[in-house]
C-alpha cells in the first residue's frame, strides 16, 4: 500500500499488477472508490474489493478532501490499493464528479473502470460478472443488482429508469423480496454509479462525469452512452450489496438536483424532445410545487422552483453543454426514450410506495392475474352471445324497415319503377324543379339494376337499402376487424356491436338521409378495401371505386370518403413512424377515386360550380363539440349511452401496445377528422349548407369502432402481461361503455323505425293525386330544407322544392343545380317572405304551381322538426291568390288560384309578360305524352320547363318558334290546330359520354367479379 | 414500429377542449343575420268600405300619378255571393273615380296595383255625405279608433275585413265615457277568409258619449275601417268614415283644424297603454301667435274628448284664439301608447257643415299624395300644411289629371315659416272643377299635410298619403 501523487498513477499501477501475471489474460480493470469522510463501510467495500475473484483488478481510492487521512485505515482494509488525496478547494470540486474524472488522467491502460462508493459491497463474482456481461452483450456500462446490506434477500434496485424529465424510476416496489423475478440481463436506462462498470474508452469520450449534473450525474453520463450508441445494460447476477438510503435530501440538494437535471434534459434532448418535455416538465414541477405547499413544505417548493429557474439562468453554459453533448448524439430520441417511463416518475413512485404496499399489491396482482386469465377464457363464449344478441337487437330496431312500410322522409322517397327509373336515368331533361339537361346521377341506374334483381319490386328494394344500411354496415365492421384477433372473435364483434349501436344511423333513419345510411353501410367495406389495397391488392382497389361510385351517386361527399380515411392514415404517420403504408393508402385511395368519378361521369362534372344543395348539403346544424363526440345529430344521441362508445374507444389509447397502439391512433385519427369535418362547417359557416353530419359521422363511427374493438382485443391479450393497476380497471370502462352504448340502442328498438312512424307526407297528401288535369301541375313545397320531401334549394332562410303532379316519388331527389329559371321560384318566395307581394300565387303561376305545401316537419306526427320560418308562413297566409286547402298540425296547402298547367295554351295574342300580373284567362291545360299533345292551335303553347335553345317543338311537320315567356319557361308559337311534339335535344358528346360511363360500370363490375376469385384463395 | 401514445392522446384532448371552447364562443355570434331590405312599386290597397245602409254615394278613386301606366286588379269580397274580380289600368297623372257599385256587388275591395304610383281612396259623394281618405295599404294584427259615439243620433259602424286565405279571429275592445266594455259575443270573433263583417257598435254598447275601439287579432291580419253616421236627429248630420290607425303611438300631429264658431273641433284622445299618461296639446296657430300647451292626465283606458278652441271653461278644452286656422301636435310623456283622432262638427251655416274625423300624420314627409282634389257639389278643397321645423319650407303642388301634371302658379311656392300651419286651397270657389286630379304635395321640407274636401252638405277631411 502506498499514496501516490497525482499524475503518476497508471503506467505504475499497472505494472505492479503485472508482477503475478494471470494465467488467463483478462482485461484489466481499475476500481475507483470515491470517499470523504468514509465511515467504517469503507473497510466493507475494501475488503469486497479485495476478495474479487477477478484477477486484473486494481483498485483506486480517491481522497475527496477527507478531514482525516483515511490512509490507513485503507492500508489496513486493502495493502495493494492505490490512494489519491485531492484537496478541493470549493464545494464544487467537492462533489463526486469531479473527483471521479481524475480517473481520466490518473488510470491508463484499463479497459473498464468500476465505480464503487464506499457503501457498498460487491460479492466476490461481482466485478467478473460484469465484464463477462460487458462483452457478451457489447455494453458500454454495466451495473449489477443492488440488495440491501442488512436484508440481501431484499431487492433495492436492479438498473434503473426514468421519466421523460429524467426523474430516476426504479420499478422495484418497496421491500421486495429477491425471487430473481429481475434477474434477466436487460437494457435500462441508467445504473448508479454506486456500483457501476464503465468502458474506459467510452467514459474518455463522455468527458467523464459532467460535473453540473450534481445528483444525476450517473442518469447524465448514462444517457450520453445512450446518445453516443453505447448500450447500459444491468446484469442482475453480479450482485452489490448497499446500506441503507440516504435521508430525505435537503432543499439546498433538491435545488442542485433540480437545477442539474433540467441542465441535462437541455443538454440531451433534441430541439423537437425538448420543447415537448420541457413545458410539461416544469408544468409537472409547479403541480409538485404546489402540492409541496399544501402539504408545508415550502422551502422545499421553493428550492424546487428555484432549481428550474437557475437552470435556465446560465444559457451560454447550457448552449455549450448542448453542442458537446449533441456532438455524441448517434442515434434519435426516440430509441432513447423506449427506455424512460410514461408519466412521472414521482407519481409513480408516490402511488407504488404508498397506495399499494408490497404485500397487497403483490397479492392482488397475481390474482389479478389469474382472473384475467380465466376472464379471457371464460370470455371466449361472450362474443357469440353478444354477436347474437346485438343481431336481434338490430333486426328488432329494423323490423319495420325491412318489413313494413318505410315513411316516405326527407330523402326516403317511393322509389319508381324499372322503367322509370332507367328513364330517368337514360332521359336528357331531368324532371326536378323547372328542369335541367344537366345528366342524372347514376343512382336511378342502380335503382333500376336493384329493382329488377328483385323482379320489380321497388318498395321492396327501397326496404331492403333502407333496413339493411345497419346489418350490412355492422356486418362489414366486424369483416373489417376480423384480422385484429385471429383467436377469438371479440374484438371483431365489438367493433361490429360498437359500429351498430351508434346513433349516428338512427339519425340518419330519423333525418331520412338516404346517402348517410348508404355510406354507413358501405364505409366499413370501403375502409377494409384501402387496408388491402395498401397492399397491393387490385380487387380491393375495383371495390373502392364501385363502392365510392354507389355512395356517391346517393350522396355526393361519399366520393371523398375514401380519401378521407387515407388522409386520416397519413395524419397518423408522425404518430406511428409509418408513412409507408400510409402513402400507399393514399395513392390507392386516390387511383379509386379517380375511376369512381369516372363511373359517375357525366353526372359528377355537372356538380362542379353547383349550388349546395345539390351536393346534398343540408342546413349547418349548431353542433357542440359534445353533440358531435356523441353523435348527437338527431333524435338519438342523447343520454350516457354514446359515452360508452367514446369511452370504449378511448381505452385502447391507454391500454394497446405494439401494432394494436398504431391502429388505434390511426382510428382515432380518422374519427378526429370526422369529427372536425362535421363540427367546423357549422361553427365557420353556421347559415351556410354543410354535409350532412350522419354521413360525415359515418366515419367517426367506424374508426370509434374499431378503437373498441382494439380495446377488446388489447384486453384478450396486452393486458393479461401487466400487473394490476389501472390499466386493469379500464376494462371496466371498455365493458361497462358497450353494454351502456347496447342498452341505448335497444331502448331505441321500440318503434321498429328508430322513432319514425308509419305516416309521411306523400301519403298525406295523396288527394293532390286524386285532382288530375289537363296539362299537369306542380307542387311547390316549403319550409326547412332539410325535412321537405325532396331535394330542396334555398331561397333566403327557407328551403323550397318542386314536386309533379302531386307529391312525387324519388324523382325528385338528386336535384339539378340550380337554374336561372329555379331562380325564378326563389326571388319570388323571398320577395312573399319579404311581405314585397300579396300575390305570391301569381308569380309562380307560370311554373305550373297549383298547391303550395308549407311544412314544419319531416312528416305530419313525427320526424324531426324543421327551422321555424314565421316569415314565410305568414307571407303564405297573406297572400291574396292563394286558398287555403287543408291544415294540419304540421303543414298548411294552399291552392294556388291562379296557376296555369305545366302544359297549356293561351289563345293568340294573349299577353304573356315578364310575370303574370293579371289573373290568367283564356289559358287552358294540354294533354301531352312523351313529349306530344293532342291538337292544339292556333294560340301559344305553354311549356312550363326550364327555357332553352335546346327545346324544339313540331307541328304538322314545321319547326315551331320558340320564346322564353314568363322570364324563365319555353313558349311555342303554333299557327295552325295540330298535335304537337316538343322534345328536348341533348348534347351529343354528353349522350356519347353517358353511354360510355355505363360501359365503364359493366366493365369494372366485370373486372371485379373477375379478380375475385383469386384474391379468396389467396386468404387475407 | 413504435408509436407515440401520450403526444397523440395529448392531441386528442388538445383538439377537443379547444373544440369546446371555440364553440362556446361561436355560439355568441349572430348565426342568422337579417337579409338585406328590398322595395318594389307594386302595391296592394285594402278598401274595408262602409255598412250598405251608409254607403250612400260610395265612389272608389284611382289615381296614378307616376309617369308609367298602372295595371290595376280589383276584387271584391262580396258580402254575398262569390268573389269578383276586375281589372283596369290607369294611365300615367291620372285619375279613375268610379261609383263602388260598378265595381261589384257591397264588399271589401283588394286593390292591386302594377306599375305606376298609386294612390286608392274611398269616400262618399252624396248630398249630406262627403268624405274621402285613403284606403289601408297593410293589413295587421292591431287596429285603433280613438273617436266614436253611440249618442243619440249616431251610428258607429266598424267593419273588418280579412282579405287573405285563412280564417281570422279577433278581439274588439271597447273604451267608452263608462269604461272598458268587451262584449263577449266580440271576443274570439271569428271572420271568414275573403269576407268583412259589419259590427254595428252602436247596438252592442249603445248611449256611449265617448268609444275607443281597439281590435285585436289573435289569428290572421285583418284591415278594419269605422264609419260614424250621424242622422238627422243629431245636432249635426252627416258621415265620418275612416280606416284605423294600424299603431300606437306616444306622439301625433295634425295638420288641420280652425276655431271658428260654426265649427267645432274635439281631440278625442285614448290611453291604451299600461298606465297614466300625461298628455301635452300643443296648438301651432296659422298666425304664429304663441299658445299655451294643454296639460292633462289621462287615466289608464281612459278615453277623453278635448274641445279645442272655443273655450268657455279651461277644464277639458284646448285653448286656441278664436278664428285661427291651426295645427296640433299631442304628445304623452313616458312613451305611454295612446291613440289620438280628431272629429270636428261643423254648422250649415257658413257653408261649411257635416262631420270628419281624421287621424292626423304619422310623420313628417317632402311628398304627399292624395287621389282626388273634388267631390260633386264641390264647394272647397284645401290643404293644410304644418311645418313643425324652425326653418321655412317651401311647398309646390301639382294637380295630375288625364295625364298631365298641372301646376297652377297659385300653387307654387308657398313658404310655409318654421312652427306654423297654413291652409291653401286646391279648388273651389265660383268654378270647381269638374273633374278629379291627384294631388301632388312636394316640400323642400319635411312637412305635415290633410286634406279637407267640402261639399254641399258634409266634408271630409283626411291626411295625404306620405312618400318616403
Amino acid at each position: 500500500m502506498e499514496t501516490i501523487e497525482p499524475g503518476s498513477i497508471s503506467a505504475e499501477l499497472l505494472a505492479r499488477d503485472d508482477e503475478a501475471a494471470p494465467a488467463q489474460v483478462v482485461p484489466p480493470v481499475v476500481a475507483i472508490v470515491v470517499t470523504e469522510n468514509p465511515g467504517p463501510s469503507l473497510d466493507r467495500t475494501l475488503a469486497a474489493l479485495a476478495a474479487q475473484d477477478y484477477s486484473s483488478l486494481s483498485v483506486l481510492v480517491l481522497d475527496n478532501g477527507s478531514t482525516e487521512d483515511p490512509t490507513p485505515r485503507i492500508a489496513a482494509a486493502m495493502p495493494r490499493a492505490f490512494v489519491r488525496r485531492r484537496s478541493p478547494a470549493t464545494l464544487e470540486e467537492r462533489r463526486f464528479a469531479p473527483a471521479a474524472n481524475e480517473a481520466l488522467d490518473a488510470v491508463e491502460g484499463a479497459m473498464f473502470l468500476f465505480f464503487c462508493d464506499d457503501g457498498v459491497t460487491p460479492d466476490p463474482d461481482a466485478v467478473r460478472l460484469l465484464v463477462e456481461e460487458a462483452y457478451r452483450s457489447n455494453a458500454g456500462i454495466v451495473g449489477p443488482k443492488v440488495v440491501d446490506e442488512a436484508h440481501p434477500e431484499i431487492l433495492v434496485q436492479v438498473g434503473m429508469a426514468v421519466d421523460h424529465f429524467g426523474v430516476p424510476f426504479s420499478g422495484i416496489e418497496p421491500d421486495e423480496v429477491d425471487q430473481q423475478q429481475h434477474d434477466a440481463v436487460r437494457d435500462v436506462f441508467f445504473v448508479p454509479r454506486a456500483a457501476m462498470l464503465v468502458r474506459t474508452d467510452l467514459f474518455h469520450e463522455l468527458s467523464g462525469f459532467d460535473a453540473a449534473t450534481v445528483g444525476v450525474d450517473d442518469v447524465d453520463l448514462c444517457w450520453r452512452a445512450r446518445l453516443a450508441g453505447a448500450r447500459v445494460i444491468v446484469a442482475p447476477d453480479a450482485r452489490v450489496r448497499r446500506g441503507p438510503s440516504a435521508p430525505a435530501k435537503s432543499p439546498r440538494e433538491i435545488r442542485d438536483e433540480t437545477r442539474a437535471r433540467v441542465r441535462m434534459m437541455v443538454k440531451s434532448y433534441s430541439g423537437w424532445g425538448l420543447l415537448r418535455a420541457l413545458p410539461v416538465g416544469f408544468a409537472l414541477a409547479l403541480g409538485e410545487a404546489v402540492a409541496m405547499v399544501l402539504t408545508g413544505r415550502v422551502r422545499r417548493a421553493g428550492a424546487l422552483l428555484a432549481g428550474w429557474l437557475g437552470a435556465l439562468a446560465h444559457v451560454g453554459d447550457l448552449r455549450r453543454a448542448r453542442a458537446e453533448t449533441q456532438q455524441l448524439r448517434r442515434i434519435d430520441d426516440e430509441e432513447v426514450s423506449d427506455l424512460m417511463i410514461h408519466g412521472s416518475a414521482r407519481l409513480r413512485a408516490y402511488v407504488t410506495h404508498r397506495m399499494h404496499p408490497a404485500e397487497r399489491f403483490a397479492d392482488v396482482s397475481n390474482r389479478t392475474r389469474a382472473r384475467m386469465t380465466e376472464a379471457t377464457q371464460q370470455l371466449q363464449r361472450v362474443p357469440v352471445i353478444a354477436a347474437v344478441v346485438v343481431s336481434l337487437l338490430v333486426l328488432l330496431g329494423v323490423r319495420n324497415l325491412l318489413f313494413a312500410h318505410v315513411p316516405e322522409v326527407a330523402h326516403l322517397r317511393a322509389w319508381p319503377g324499372i322503367g322509370a327509373a332507367w328513364a330517368t336515368f337514360t332521359s336528357p331533361w331531368r324532371s326536378t324543379f323547372l328542369g335541367s339537361g344537366a345528366a342524372p346521377t347514376p343512382a336511378f341506374g342502380l335503382m333500376a339494376v336493384l329493382d329488377t334483381l328483385l323482379l320489380g319490386h321497388a318498395g321492396f328494394a327501397r326496404s331492403l337499402v333502407v333496413g339493411g344500411a345497419l346489418p350490412v354496415g355492422m356486418f362489414g365492421a366486424y369483416r373489417v376487424a376480423r384480422p385484429l384477433a385471429r383467436q377469438s372473435s371479440g374484438p371483431a364483434v365489438a367493433t361490429a356491436v360498437a359500429y351498430a349501436v351508434n346513433p349516428v344511423v338512427r339519425n340518419a333513419v330519423w333525418h331520412g338521409e338516404l346517402g348517410a345510411l348508404v355510406l354507413f353501410a358501405l364505409a366499413p367495406f370501403v375502409f377494409g378495401a384501402i387496408l388491402r389495397a395498401a397492399q397491393g391488392d387490385r380487387h380491393a382497389l375495383l371495390t373502392i371505386a364501385l363502392l365510392s361510385a354507389i355512395a356517391a351517386s346517393v350522396w355526393p361527399p361519399s366520393l371523398l370518403f375514401a380519401l378521407l380515411v387515407a388522409i386520416a392514415l397519413l395524419s397518423a404517420a408522425p404518430f406511428v413512424h409509418e408513412i409507408a403504408f400510409a402513402t400507399r393508402a393514399l395513392a390507392a385511395a386516390a387511383g379509386a377515386t379517380v375511376v369512381g368519378i369516372l363511373l359517375c361521369t357525366p353526372w359528377v362534372w355537372s356538380l362542379l360550380g353547383a349550388d349546395a344543395s345539390t351536393l346534398g348539403f343540408r342546413n349547418a346544424a349548431n353542433l357542440s363539440v359534445v353533440d358531435v363526440l356523441t353523435f348527437h345529430t338527431g333524435r338519438a344521441g342523447t343520454g350516457f349511452a354514446p359515452w360508452g362508445i367514446v369511452a370504449a374507444a378511448a381505452v385502447p389509447l391507454a391500454l394497446a401496445t405494439g401494432e394494436r397502439l398504431v391502429w388505434t391512433i390511426r382510428a382515432w385519427t380518422l374519427a378526429m377528422l370526422c369529427f372536425a369535418l362535421a363540427w367546423l362547417p357549422g361553427r365557420v359557416a353556421p347559415a351556410s349548407l354543410v354535409p350532412a353530419p350522419d354521413g360525415v359521422l359515418a366515419g367517426a363511427a367506424l374508426a370509434l369502432a374499431l378503437a373498441a374493438g382494439i380495446g377488446v382485443a388489447a384486453v384478450f391479450d396486452d393486458l393479461r402481461r401487466l400487473h394490476f393497476g389501472w390499466r386493469q380497471v379500464l376494462t371496466l370502462v371498455l365493458g361497462a361503455g358497450l353494454v351502456i352504448a347496447v342498452l341505448g340502442f335497444a331502448a331505441d328498438t321500440r318503434t321498429g323505425r328508430f322513432g319514425l312512424g308509419p305516416d309521411d307526407w306523400p301519403g298525406t297528401f295523396s288527394w293532390m293525386q286524386d285532382k288530375p288535369v289537363p296539362g299537369g301541375f306542380r307542387v311547390l313545397w316549403i319550409g326547412d330544407r332539410d325535412i321537405l320531401p325532396a331535394d330542396a334549394k334555398t331561397a333566403g332562410n327557407t328551403g323550397y322544392a318542386l314536386t309533379r303532379d302531386g307529391p312525387g316519388d324519388a324523382r325528385a331527389l338528386w336535384a339539378a343545380p340550380a337554374s336561372s329559371a329555379d331562380g325564378t321560384i326563389a326571388h319570388a318566395i323571398e320577395s312573399a317572405a319579404r311581405g314585397d307581394t300579396s300575390r305570391l300565387g301569381h308569380l309562380l303561376a307560370p311554373a305550373g304551381i297549383r298547391y303550395v305545401a308549407f311544412v314544419t316537419r319531416a312528416a305530419p306526427v313525427h320526424g324531426p322538426t324543421g327551422a321555424p320560418s314565421s316569415d314565410v308562413s305568414d307571407a303564405l297566409a297573406h297572400q291574396l291568390d292563394l286558398t287555403l286547402e287543408r291544415v294540419d298540425d304540421a303543414s298548411v296547402v294552399y291552392t294556388n288560384d291562379a296557376w296555369i298547367p305545366v302544359h297549356a295554351q293561351a289563345p293568340p295574342g294573349a299577353p304573356l309578360e315578364d310575370s303574370l300580373r293579371m289573373d290568367p284567362t283564356g289559358i287552358t291545360g294540354v294533354h301531352a305524352s312523351r313529349g306530344r299533345t293532342e291538337a292544339i292551335g292556333p294560340g301559344t303553347l305553354l311549356w312550363s320547363e326550364a327555357a332553352g335553345p335546346r327545346w324544339h317543338a313540331t307541328a304538322d311537320g314545321k319547326t315551331l318558334a320558340r320564346g322564353t315567356v314568363f322570364g324563365a319557361t319555353n313558349a311555342f308559337t303554333v299557327d295552325t290546330h295540330a298535335p304537337v311534339s316538343v322534345h328536348y335535344h341533348p348534347s351529343l358528346l354528353l349522350e356519347l359520354v353517358r353511354a360510355l360511363a355505363i360501359f365503364l360500370w359493366i366493365g369494372v363490375a366485370a373486372a371485379w367479379i373477375a379478380t375475385r376469385r383469386p384474391r379468396a384463395s389467396a386468404g387475407r | 414500429m413504435t408509436a407515440r401514445r401520450a403526444p397523440f392522446v395529448a392531441l386528442v384532448v388538445a383538439l377537443v377542449v379547444v373544440g369546446i371552447v371555440a364553440g362556446r364562443a361561436a355560439s355568441k355570434r349572430d348565426e342568422h343575420p337579417a337579409p338585406a331590405p328590398d322595395t318594389t312599386a307594386d302595391t296592394v290597397w285594402f278598401c274595408p268600405g262602409a255598412p250598405p245602409q251608409a254607403s250612400t254615394g260610395d265612389r272608389v278613386t284611382i289615381a296614378n300619378t307616376g309617369t308609367t301606366a298602372a295595371d290595376v286588379a280589383i276584387t271584391v269580397l262580396a258580402d254575398k255571393g262569390p268573389v269578383v274580380r276586375q281589372s283596369l289600368s290607369v294611365p300615367a297623372s291620372s285619375v279613375v273615380t268610379r261609383a263602388r257599385t260598378s265595381f261589384g256587388p257591397a264588399g271589401a275591395l283588394t286593390v292591386e296595383t302594377f306599375g305606376g304610383r298609386v294612390v286608392v281612396e274611398e269616400g262618399f259623394e252624396a248630398r249630406a255625405a262627403v268624405d274621402a281618405g285613403a284606403c289601408a295599404s297593410q293589413s295587421s294584427t292591431t287596429w285603433q279608433f280613438a273617436a266614436g259615439s253611440t249618442a243619440a243620433g249616431v251610428q258607429q259602424w266598424l267593419v273588418i275585413d280579412d282579405p287573405y286565405a285563412t280564417d281570422a279571429k279577433v278581439d274588439v275592445t271597447m273604451r267608452t265615457s263608462s269604461g272598458v266594455r268587451r262584449p263577449e259575443q266580440l271576443q274570439g270573433f271569428d271572420i271568414a277568409r275573403r269576407s268583412r263583417a259589419l259590427i254595428p257598435l252602436h247596438s252592442i254598447v249603445p248611449h256611449q258619449d265617448r268609444v275607443a275601439v281597439q281590435i285585436d287579432a289573435r289569428v290572421g291580419r285583418v284591415v278594419a275601417a269605422q264609419t260614424l253616421v250621424y242622422s238627422r236627429s243629431a245636432p249635426t248630420a252627416g258621415i265620418a268614415m275612416t280606416v284605423g290607425s294600424a299603431e300606437t303611438r306616444d306622439r301625433w300631429t295634425f295638420a288641420d283644424g280652425a276655431t271658428f264658431t260654426s265649427a267645432q273641433t274635439w281631440l278625442a284622445v285614448a290611453n291604451v297603454g299600461a298606465d297614466d299618461a300625461q298628455l301635452t296639446v300643443q296648438p301651432i296657430a296659422a298666425n304664429g301667435a304663441p299658445t299655451a300647451p294643454t296639460i292633462l292626465t289621462l287615466a289608464q283606458d281612459d278615453v277623453e274628448w278635448l274641445q279645442v278652441g272655443n273655450c268657455r271653461t279651461g277644464e277639458g278644452c284646448v285653448t286656441v284664439s278664436d278664428n285661427v286656422a291651426f295645427g296640433l301636435d299631442v304628445h304623452s310623456d313616458r312613451g305611454v301608447p295612446i291613440v289620438a283622432q280628431t272629429i270636428t262638427h261643423a254648422t250649415t251655416n257658413n257653408g261649411q257643415p257635416g262631420v270628419a274625423t281624421s287621424f292626423g300624420t304619422d310623420a313628417p314627409a317632402q311628398t304627399w299624395l292624395f287621389a282626388r282634389n273634388r267631390v260633386d257639389g264641390e264647394r272647397a278643397t284645401t290643404l293644410a300644411i304644418l311645418n313643425q321645423l324652425a326653418t321655412p319650407a317651401t311647398v309646390n303642388v301639382a294637380l295630375a289629371h288625364g295625364g298631365t301634371v298641372d301646376r297652377p302658379a297659385a300653387l307654387q311656392a308657398i313658404t310655409v315659416p318654421g312652427g306654423r300651419q297654413l291652409i291653401v286651397t286646391v279648388a273651389g270657389g265660383r268654378r270647381p272643377p269638374a273633374t278629379d286630379a291627384a294631388i301632388i304635395v312636394e316640400s323642400s321640407a319635411p312637412v305635415s299635410v290633410e286634406r279637407t274636401v267640402s261639399g254641399n252638405g258634409d266634408f271630409g277631411r283626411s291626411p295625404g298619403v306620405a312618400v318616403h
